[in-house]
């Protein structure tokens, strides 16, 4: 590993970790907000993160200054991969980025879902269920023989969609109004994180792709490679790699500096929840190729129509756990 | 509300980030290190300046003064030995021919493709001539305003073929590629596309694809040749033996490789048919086998060949 490669890979893990947990930033909170209390603040924060990342790497790529990779369009696995990886969030209590900030915010029962992650990724990148991930990965689907994006679906220019869908959505959020609404005491307001992450996106596209590894931000395949190191003593250590360690020291020095750190270990029956979660929620990033923020943040910058159909899927895993775990018992409950 | 010290937190990260990001942006644009050592971008003065297209070509338009010197002609073809490289006494002969001597600094271009200028390039520097690329060719040559000629250019000989008395160290037999099939300190590339490599290559070699390396003739992105070159092992110190489909791919890598910092680069003075009927160690990877090392998020990570 370089010295360039490894230096950037943690000046851009120490930013995105200080920002997520400045900003409380969780894609589980965004996606789950939506439906049980009709609050769309951290759905906002995602969608200013996206665009704002979307609009970064169409200009850079559009003017020759970045190579781009597109995450591939295995619709099955897309589609099963989203649907656990969004049940598996809610169960766990965090998306992979929540519980990584939250593992340096001292949070004992993140570092068992961060944990669970993990196996679960191993479990069908390389265990019993990658039979699972093989078939449903074994159907690739290609746009004209190029890669699936909505840019050649539409068959137009990749600029301009790259560019319309930030400008339609921006107007979408400026009309809502910025607001201030926070999901604790002191920290960023959620156009402040949206666009700190959008932007620590671009600068990860234009780090990583530097060394050879032509992607943004992801977590799912840097935290297999922990793993991988970890079991078998295989060392892939990369870009990403270091990105991962770098982000939980940055949510670590973010809540230290600001008297957040503490540890906190919930009741064993919310452990064993949150280690179940993060094992479902594993197995579906590995089989849908990317996670929250692979897909559903650095996919989506690309246009990729994996990472579309990927992100949708998580949004309805995640609403149907949480009708399942909150709405129904509270409504049994109010009954 | 913030204090100072934790604001001083946010802006170190903050100018960490803009450090990462901007130091990214160049390093993915800049230029191989040794370009300036094998291509220049307009024909400077003093250099000879040498044609290395087909006749047809030639005789459409050249640079003014260019004589034509056709990559092809430095082969002999025959039915059993397709491509090989003539003796150094008939490149000698040919190089007299259009009035190059051993110390003049040569300019060679090709269309633009990569098609020709790499392998005079290459017979050239194996012959102890100073020898760099025109970048982008006669294309970007005419793009660039150059008005060309198509009166031909027949030079006076300057010296006899009997001066080229040059030892020659970069192009290599089929013996000595033999030899560092089992030499652990050099790196035998290929220089054939991937699905040729992935069908069968010579045993301990690396896939350094001309197609990868010098896409239509242009070299790269920076990054994007760091990406070939460093999972198979080759360092600036490496020494690296190359062989393609034939000479004029396998000068297409061996050019790429030095310009981009590279010194010990050699090629094979021939096809690569030549190395497969004679017998080499041949090496069948298993079916299926990933060619890159891939592992951003979507599948498991792979092992360089070697």
């Amino acid at each position: 590993m370089g010295g360039f490669e490894l230096t950037s890979g943690i000046a851009v893990g120490l930013a995105f970790g200080y920002a997520l947990q400045r900003g409380r930033f969780c894609v589980n909170t965004g996606f789950r907000d939506i439906l049980m209390v009709k609050d769309s603040t951290m759905f906002r924060a995602w969608a200013l993160a996206v665009i704002v990342q979307m609009a970064g790497v169409t200009i850079l790529s559009g003017l020759d200054l970045m190579p781009i990779t597109v995450p591939p369009f295995w619709w099955a696995a897309n589609i099963a991969g989203g649907l656990m990886f969004g049940v598996g969030m809610v169960l766990a209590g965090g998306c992979s980025s929540g519980t990584c900030y939250r593992v340096g915010e001292g949070m004992a029962g993140s570092l068992v879902a961060l944990v669970g992650f993990g196996l679960g990724i191993l479990l069908a990148d390389r265990g019993a269920l990658q039979p699972l991930q093989d078939v449903l990965r074994s159907n690739i689907v290609f746009v004209d023989g190029d890669q699936a994006t909505l840019a050649n679906v539409i068959g137009i220019n990749p600029l301009w969609v790259g560019l319309a869908i930030p400008l339609a959505v921006g107007i979408w959020l400026w009309r809502g109004g910025v607001g201030n609404r926070q999901y604790a005491s002191g920290g960023w307001a959620w156009h402040i994180s949206g666009f700190a992450l959008g932007a620590i996106g671009i600068a990860a596209w234009l780090s990583s792709s530097s060394v050879g590894r032509e992607f943004g931000l992801s977590m799912t395949g840097p935290i297999r490679t922990w793993f991988v190191l970890a079991l078998s003593g295989e060392n892939y250590l990369d870009w990403g790699s270091v990105m991962i360690a770098g982000l939980i020291v940055g949510s670590f020095v973010a809540a230290w500096t600001h008297r957040e750190l503490r540890w906190r270990v919930p009741r064993g029956s919310r452990i064993l929840q949150a280690g179940g979660g993060g094992i479902v929620m594993g197995v579906g990033a590995q089989i849908a190729g990317g996670c929250n923020i692979g897909h559903s943040m650095t996919g989506m910058s690309v246009l990729s129509l994996g990472s579309v159909v990927t992100t949708t899927s998580i949004l309805l895993g995640a609403w149907m756990m949480a009708y399942i775990l909150f709405i129904r018992p509270m409504a049994a409950q109010s009954a | 509300m913030n204090g100072p010290w934790q604001k001083l937190v946010g802006l170190v990260l903050a100018v960490a980030l803009v450090a990462a990001a901007a130091s990214g942006l160049w390093r993915l644009n800049r230029p191989f290190p040794d370009y300036d050592q094998w291509f220049v971008a307009q024909i400077s003065d003093g250099a000879m300046v040498i044609d290395a297209r087909g006749s047809l070509s030639y005789s459409r338009g050249h640079i003014p003064g260019a004589p034509r010197l056709w990559s092809r002609d430095f082969l002999s073809y025959s039915a059993a030995l397709p491509g090989i490289l003539k003796t150094s006494e008939e490149i000698s002969a040919i190089l007299s021919a259009i009035g190059l001597a051993p110390d003049q600094e040569v300019v060679v271009y090709d269309q633009g493709t990569g098609a020709d200028a790499p392998l005079v390039a290459l017979v050239l520097t194996s012959m102890g001539v100073s020898v760099r690329v025109l970048d982008g060719g006669f294309d970007a040559w005419l793009a660039a305003g150059g008005t060309p000629s198509k009166d031909p250019v027949a030079p006076a000989a300057a010296v006899s073929p009997g001066d080229w008395a040059i030892e020659q160290t970069t192009l290599v037999s089929t013996e000595i590629v033999q030899g560092a099939q089992s030499n652990e300190a050099i790196v035998l590339a290929d220089a054939r596309g991937e699905i040729d490599f992935a069908i069968g290559h010579l045993e301990m070699a690396v896939s350094v694809s001309a197609g990868q390396m010098a896409p239509s003739g242009a070299l790269p992105r920076w990054s994007e040749a760091a990406w070939v070159v460093d999972p198979v092992g080759v360092l600036a110190e490496t020494s690296v033996m190359v062989y393609g489909t034939d000479l004029a791919e396998a000068a297409r890598t061996w050019l790429s490789l030095r310009a981009y910092g590279i010194d010990n680069v050699t090629v094979f003075a021939g096809p690569f048919q030549v190395l497969a009927t004679a017998g080499l160690p041949m090496e069948v990877p298993v079916a299926g086998a990933p060619v890159r090392a891939s592992s951003v998020c979507f599948g498991a990570p792979v092992a360089g060949p070697r």
